[in-house]
């Protein structure tokens, strides 16, 4: 008898996302605290949005950038989680923009995979809780004052209206940004690792 | 006369504006084009009805129009797939879930889902590092990212 298991394998789209990453956590790790060790970071993607309707493999043709900013952001909580230190945390988000009425452009954030197809470009922007761009990656025909402002919207998206101001980060959890507000990814990040803390040290009884 | 009724309703949901067809007639998440679509629909399925029922002279006045004109909704609902109603709206510019600590024997692992994509990520380190990859001065990063399914490419 004979057993083959076919396990999913990465391939060039996966070296490259890789590559990606290693760049962009290797500026937000501090390397320097731990020499001549390695940090091991595995990504294993359970779901995607096309996947989720069939079970065929993505085509080799399909862009890399969506699948961009939910690594990132994966492998910096599982990096927080493991209490490796780092100088800071980063937020991504992908931004579309498709052509509007005449030589107007939409911006469109956290595209669907509709609006990632309908897209004249693709941005993935990723933002430090300092107001750094740490990342970006572009695809598609675009000029250089769309390129800004959709880094613009996704700084805001990312780090608040602020622009990355983190003594008022405490202020802004308290109040949970309002009612109307969309909460920006890094307090929601803040958010989530405070809850896991308090969950985490409740045997202490300090809450 | 009910019958006569129920048609001019099903006209006047097509006259409305789509935001309105949206807000009384479809469920969260539905757009207003697909809400418009709903309404046609819903408008075709009263005629055809009301045209059957003419025909074979049958009453069926225990029924209300709103019950009727629910059921009808659902019907259509599942004939264009939108029974799925709440992953739908979860799709659309969410705010993302994270779940720490996943893997236990890991030294830190994080399960992460936004937009329709999850991913599980694990970190181990600082471990000690292979002889060829050990850096004198900093830790050595290694990222693997393994896909959802078949080769990746």
């Amino acid at each position: 008898m004979h057993v083959l298991i076919q396990y999913a394998a990465p391939g060039p789209r996966e070296r490259h996302l890789e590559t990606l990453l290693y760049s962009t956590l290797r500026a937000l790790i501090l390397t320097h605290a731990q020499p001549r060790s390695l940090i091991q970071l595995t990504l294993q993607i359970l779901r995607t949005p096309s996947a989720a309707a069939s079970s065929a493999p993505v085509p080799q043709t399909a862009t890399h950038l969506p699948w961009l900013p939910p690594l990132l952001q994966t492998g910096l909580l599982a990096l927080l989680n493991g209490n490796v230190p780092l100088t800071g945390t980063a937020t991504s988000v992908l931004v579309a923009l498709s052509k509007g009425a005449g030589n107007s452009s939409a911006i469109v954030l956290d595209p669907t995979e509709k609006e990632v197809a309908a897209a004249s470009s693709l941005h993935v922007f990723a933002w430090s809780s300092r107001g750094e761009l740490v990342l970006a990656e572009s695809e598609g025909a675009f000029e250089v004052g769309q390129w800004k402002e959709a880094a613009e919207a996704a700084k805001k998206r990312c780090i608040g209206a602020k622009g990355g101001a983190i003594e008022d980060a405490d202020v802004e959890m308290g109040d949970a940004n309002g009612v109307g507000a969309v909460q920006s990814l890094d307090s929601w990040l803040r958010t989530s690792v405070a809850t896991e803390m308090a969950n985490s040290t409740r045997w202490r009884g300090e809450v | 006369m009910r019958l006569l009724r129920l048609q001019i309703d099903a006209i006047l949901l097509v006259a409305l504006s789509g935001s309105a067809v949206q807000s009384l007639y479809c469920p969260e998440g539905c757009r207003a084009e697909d809400a418009i679509v709903i309404a046609v629909l819903l408008h075709l399925v009263v005629a055809a009805e009301n045209f059957l029922r003419v025909r074979s002279k049958s009453d069926r006045k225990s029924q209300s129009t709103p019950a009727r004109l629910r059921h009808f909704l659902e019907t259509i609902y599942l004939a264009i797939g939108f029974e799925n109603t709440t992953q739908h709206t979860t799709m659309s510019a969410s705010q993302p879930e994270v779940i720490f600590n996943s893997l236990p024997h890991a030294d830190g692992s994080a399960t992460y889902s936004c937009n329709g994509y999850t991913i599980i990520g694990t970190v181990n380190g600082p471990i000690e590092a292979q002889r060829r990859d050990e850096l004198s001065e900093e830790s050595f990063l290694e990222v693997n990212i393994r896909p959802a399914s078949g080769t990746g490419g």
